[in-house]
């Protein structure tokens, strides 16, 4: 198990930086001078220096991406070129909206994907399973935001159910936070649910064909029973392991559903900064994004070697 | 088959024979094959059209039938607040839309599976680090490496391309790596070691043309998901600029009129929808027939 | 107890299998054997409701006179495990890796019973003794993983038998095994058998392990019985051409009950190989291997009866020794 642990911790050290790597060198070596996207090409010279010490870029890339990173660890990122806010604290600010729209999202489309994805495996024969897959497949290819338009325009816009966008903090109204938070978190679902119920009816597939299957039902399950008591159990193994793909997916859609409904969260303010060409902002929240993306991957990981019985004892004869 | 055949005419009933089992299988392939390839048929055949024809000139301003309604005569599914004719913007969004997926796709998957047969191909010891490298490449949020992009060098096609590559060249990896090492291990492989073949002969010669049947679907597949980002990266501002025709932009241009004007927004996003359809359908189809083993899991 | 009569197995077109008649009484084991491809699991599969999705089966398979095929797949549920238990070949893929042993042995009686919980413990524990486990307290908490090949199987067994059920199907259930280890399941088998009254039908390849274990045996060729009657007889006198060659791939075939001189003799001496499925030649389908073959093989043989329940299916026997 520890050693289980301590491979996951150096896979996700290992993509983190990496990940930082790419993020610091697309934004430093690629293309324009950062300074001249922010005071434009007619700046003064004497301006454009005074910039580049500003910002420290006239130091070596290896001294300014280390200063970097020191700053993501100590919660020093400089502030806003445009806007003036403190990076860090903004990015801790806007985190709510974000937590509860892909928390929301999780929690809805794994459970959901399950029943469904199971119900297509079973019925993988027959035209009702088919049905359900073939949905999955037209849930795939619908972009979330237009999901997310397409439900403002039913139950905010045509029945007024809902509110078509913004944010309620939960402190304030709590039934107006949920209220608000309700179509955002549906529409990210969607597209989650559809990829999800996909792996699973695979997964269950693969393993409703295994002999022990068989073996279940020859001492009194039903198809159905195996599935559920037998089949739920073994997939859960392969799902793992493409969830943590799915988190990436995930973050994209929260990206653009915050930008539908106009929540103030860690997307809207990615892409705010982008519109606004502040590559500093950008770098900074693309990475820590990053590191929330690989901190549940390495979750997830962790979990998956508790889960199996195999790798638990695996890693006891290693040890 | 040639048994069934009477023995009088046999060059013409072996013909028949043939024409016939020939209809049989084309009658057995997926139906997903068929839908799907209509799908992304209309899609094409829409988008090179636009290069010829569209029912008003790119950018023509209706000043005076401005917000039209579906139905209105000369503008079939109606124009928008600056009376551009909507089936005109979606002949050029289609156009856009193609050429973003076919350069990004073509891109990344000769990118991303020339990595995965490297790695297949490479040592032993590496093989492992390597290949979790292409994970974690596979669990970063492509749509990070977009926006950095936009942010340094501008929204734009180019922009938009370079991201859909940097998000799936980790996909076409991580796919080829598996089946390439599975060609790898077969005995032919062997055989073409022991004539002296080189190993970059053997993965071009070999492998390549064992594992092409899965960066076929493959390359459907991931075509779907370049339609669909490029859509996303187009609504959220970072894609392509106007004058330019974009489905994604032009649901973004037309969000705040949701309530005025709600088919805006309803036949681009369909248009979306249909052909990431047509491309993930088609790719489900050829599963089907390419790799049979692989697709009894999917639809039957 | 168990009749099966004109039961046919179709798979994408082909007939898999088609059983005139055969039957099995009460207590006794009758051994099923042939090459693999001979359709032998597809009968015992074709017994339990077991076979895959797209075999089409008929006839009839009445079990103390209910009718089997009749039954869908909720009232075979309620058959399977409680009146008919079944072993399989092997037990490694067969036992369920992420459950703990106690939970496949208990399966049966918790899917078959509304028994206590502290009671369904003690009959786990009281059948790991039986199929002589060691340690059953402790070794219910393990994973199949965790044990040897015989224990496993002997987890299989007592999986199988949980909720007494009064026939065994056992699909070549040391086929995996050492030889070693095959001995003692075989032996844990038929004092099973012996002790619970329970009749076992017995599929294997190795006629010397369907010796030592059944009364009673059938012949297997192309999905047909094509020669049964009591194991003794059956090995003393084969009538069928392919019985005869079946033993005279096994020169050293014993007499006597040392097990050791039994099994291990593979049927790979037969000239040719059993034909892939649908390719059968018409007539008697062992004429294309046969070395008796004539022009009279070419139409179906009629059944014969050598006396005493031996009967076989040939237009050209061996004749009596």
């Amino acid at each position: 198990m520890i050693r289980h642990t301590l491979r996951s911790l150096a896979t996700l050290l290992f993509a983190a930086l990496i990940g930082s790597i790419v993020v610091f060198v697309l934004v430093h070596m690629l293309g324009g001078d950062v300074v001249t996207v922010l005071l434009g090409r007619e700046a003064a010279p004497k301006d454009v220096q005074f910039m580049r010490q500003k910002l420290g870029i006239d130091r070596p890339l290896v001294v300014q991406y280390l200063h970097w990173l020191r700053g993501v660890a100590t919660g020093d990122l400089g502030t806003s070129y445009g806007m003036g806010y403190d990076i860090f604290h903004e990015i801790v600010r806007r985190m709510g909206p974000t937590l509860i729209l892909t928390l929301g999202g999780l929690l809805i489309s794994i459970p959901l994907s399950l029943v469904l994805g199971t119900y297509s495996a079973i019925n993988a024969k027959k035209v009702r399973g088919g049905i359900v897959d073939v949905v999955a497949q037209v849930g795939i290819s619908i972009p979330a935001f237009w999901a997310g338009l397409l439900l403002v325009l039913v139950f905010g816009v045509r029945l007024g159910w809902l509110p078509t966008g913004g944010y309620v903090p939960f402190s304030d109204d709590p039934l107006g936070s949920i209220r608000s938070m309700i179509l955002p978190v549906m529409a990210l679902s969607l597209g989650v649910t559809a990829v999800f119920t996909r792996y699973v009816r695979t997964a269950m597939i693969d393993v409703m064909n295994e002999d022990f299957i068989r073996s279940a039902m020859a001492r009194g399950r039903t198809r159905r029973g195996a599935a559920l008591v037998h089949g739920v159990r073994n997939a859960s193994i392969p799902l793992v392991t493409v969830a943590a793909l799915q988190f990436g997916q995930l973050i994209a859609g929260a990206v653009v559903i915050e930008n539908v409904f106009v929540l103030p969260g860690i997307g809207r303010l990615i892409v705010t900064a982008t519109l606004g060409r502040e590559v500093i902002v950008v770098q900074s929240l693309a990475l820590v994004i990053m590191l929330i993306v690989l901190v549940l991957n390495f979750l997830v990981d962790i979990a998956y070697g508790f889960l199996d019985p195999r790798i638990r004892d695996k890693e006891a004869a290693n040890a | 088959m040639p048994e069934t055949a009477p023995r009088g005419s046999a060059t013409n009933a072996a013909a028949e024979v043939r024409r016939d089992s020939r209809w049989r299988r084309l009658r057995r392939l997926p139906i997903t094959l068929y839908l799907g390839g209509l799908l992304v048929f209309l899609f094409v055949f829409v988008a090179l059209l636009s290069f010829v024809w569209t029912p008003y000139p790119p950018n023509h301003l209706n000043l005076r039938n401005r917000l039209a309604g579906p139905g209105t005569p000369g503008f079939l599914l109606g124009t928008d607040r600056a009376g551009r004719d909507v089936v005109t913007e979606l002949m050029l969004g289609a156009r856009n839309s193609l050429y973003v997926s076919v350069v990004s796709t073509v891109v990344a998957m000769v990118l991303g599976s020339a990595i995965g047969l490297a790695i297949a191909g490479s040592h032993r010891v590496a093989q492992g680090p390597l290949t979790r490298l292409v994970d974690a490449g596979l669990a970063l949020p492509g749509i990070l490496i977009a926006l950095v992009l936009a942010a340094k060098l501008g929204a734009g096609n180019t922009t938009a391309t370079l991201a859909i590559i940097a998000w799936q060249v980790p996909v076409a990896a991580r796919v080829t790596i598996g089946p390439a090492r599975q060609v790898l291990a077969l005995d032919f492989v062997e055989a073409a070691y022991g004539y002296g073949r080189r190993k970059p002969y053997v993965m071009v010669r070999h492998v390549l043309p064992n594992i092409s049947p899965l960066l076929i679907v493959l390359g459907s597949v991931m075509f779907a998901a370049a339609i669909l980002i490029e859509a996303a990266l187009a609504f959220l501002g970072v894609g392509v600029q106007p004058p330019t025709s974009s489905w994604g932009r032009f649901l973004n241009e037309t969000q705040s009129l949701l309530e005025a004007a709600p088919y805006l927004m309803f036949f681009p996003g369909l248009a979306i929808v249909l052909t990431a359809l047509g491309f993930n359908l088609l790719g489900d189809g050829l599963r089907t027939v390419l790799d049979p083993q692989q697709a009894r899991s999917g639809l039957a | 107890m168990l009749e099966l009569d004109d039961l046919r197995v179709h798979i994408g077109g082909h007939e898999i299998v088609h059983i005139e008649h055969l039957s099995l009484e009460p207590g006794s084991r009758l051994g099923l054997v042939g090459e693999s491809g001979s359709g032998k699991t597809m009968t015992a599969k074709a017994v339990a409701g077991l076979l895959p999705d797209e075999a089409r089966v008929s006839g009839s398979v009445r079990f103390n006179g209910r009718e089997l095929l009749a039954m869908n797949d909720r009232q075979m549920s309620e058959v399977r495990g409680r009146k008919i238990g079944f072993v399989f070949q092997d037990p490694a893929r067969s036992l369920n890796p992420m459950m703990r042993v106690g939970r496949q042995v208990s399966e049966a009686i918790r899917v078959h019973s509304e028994l206590p919980r502290a009671a369904v413990a003690r009959k786990v524990v009281a059948l790991l003794e039986q199929v002589q486990l060691p340690d059953p307290p402790t070794l219910m908490r393990r994973y199949p993983h965790q044990l040897s090949g015989g224990q496993q199987q002997r987890v299989m067994i007592a999986a199988a038998i949980a909720a007494d059920p009064e026939f065994l199907i056992a699909d070549e259930p040391t086929t995996a095994l050492d030889v070693t280890v095959q001995e003692e399941i075989l032996r844990l088998l038929i004092s099973l058998s012996e002790q619970r009254g329970m009749g076992v039908l017995f599929v294997s390849h190795d006629l010397g392990v369907i010796r030592f274990v059944c009364d009673r045996v059938a012949v297997i060729y192309g999905g047909a019985v094509v020669e049964t009657g009591r194991t003794e007889d059956v090995i003393a006198a084969p009538r069928h051409r392919y019985t005869a060659a079946l033993l005279a791939a096994n020169p050293g075939m014993p007499r006597d009950d040392n097990f050791r001189a039994f099994i291990g003799q593979r049927l790979h001496t037969i000239p040719g190989s059993v034909p892939p499925v649908g390719t059968f030649p018409s007539g008697c389908r062992f004429r294309n291997r046969c070395v008796a073959a004539s022009e009279a093989c070419t139409a179906m043989p009629g059944v014969l009866d050598a006396g005493d329940g031996h009967r076989y299916s040939c237009w050209n026997p061996v004749e009596g020794l």
